[in-house]
């Protein structure tokens, strides 16, 4: 059953983000990321991380994905036109050979089976006796990547700040 | 019974497709959309690896990746607009000012 959930979601997965790679119209492409960014969702409470599912809709398939629509529809963008064709294409073929290399390269480690690393502390039955896999996050969050957690609000500020500062139409 | 190699395959081949959407297109919406499929595909690998080692510490990193994806969305996406105001066009190839 968790097989089969899980071949129904990796082939969604695929198409959707070909989908997106191919696309000629950058909504269609918005579109089909969110349907990348729900399946995914779906694969992490496969894999029992409920709480970045829920955040994954939350921040990818609701903030972000907005973002991106509400700026495609600010530039009215016109269709991606050819020009330069021959290093185009000279360029695309490179670029498909060279990801195609990495995805071999990427599938030859993981068939040799080198992940051999030590086990943790949080097996099933201790998530289960924090209450849940929320709670096992939070438990590890707050207090070994206390600090780091702090400094992800900056990120944010910045961001904020960033952000303002780049589409203000004059600084005076 | 799925295993570790399988959503590490499923994340490999979701992060060579959006490798090849920043090599091949030429739409910055579009090269940046795969930036963020590439990201994910990344944080799937950390939580099957989370689940594999019985260990928090992956998961925790997923949740910063999503923080600074999501600052990252805010600042690129703004560089757009701005680059979009001066210039008329999204096109990288045209979007040569810092090539020598």
């Amino acid at each position: 059953m968790e097989l089969l959930l899980f071949y129904i979601f990796g082939v969604v997965a695929v198409l959707a983000s070909l989908g997106l790679v191919t696309g000629k119209n950058p909504v269609h492409s918005a579109l089909f990321m969110v349907v990348v960014f729900f399946v995914m969702a779906a694969l992490f409470v496969l894999l029992g991380a409920e709480f970045l599912a829920a955040a994954q809709i939350l921040v990818y398939a609701g903030a972000i994905m907005v973002l991106f629509l509400f700026v495609i529809m600010l530039l009215r963008l016109q269709p991606e036109e050819l020009r330069n064709t021959s290093r185009h294409a000279f360029q695309k073929f490179f670029g498909i050979v060279l990801s195609l290399v990495l995805v071999a390269q990427i599938a030859l480690i993981v068939r040799g089976g080198f992940f051999k690393g030590g086990k943790g502390n949080y097996t099933p039955e201790v998530v289960s006796g924090f209450g849940g896999n929320t709670e096992a996050v939070a438990a590890v969050l707050f207090t070994d990547y206390l600090f780091p957690f702090e400094l992800t609000s900056l990120i944010l500020l910045m961001a904020m700040v960033g952000a303002v500062v780049l589409t203000k139409k004059e600084l005076k | 019974m799925v295993t570790l190699e399988h959503y590490l395959v499923l994340s490999a081949l979701l992060f060579g497709i959006g490798a090849i959407g920043v090599l091949v297109r030429r739409n910055a919406i579009i090269i940046f959309m795969s930036i963020e499929l590439m990201l994910n595909s990344v944080n799937l690998s950390l939580v099957a690896f989370s689940k594999q080692l019985n260990s928090m510490d992956g998961q925790v990193f997923v949740f910063f990746i999503m923080t600074v994806a999501a600052a990252e969305a805010a600042i690129g996406l703004a560089i757009m607009v701005s680059l979009f105001r001066n210039k008329e066009t999204l096109n990288v190839d045209e979007i040569n000012l810092m090539k020598w």
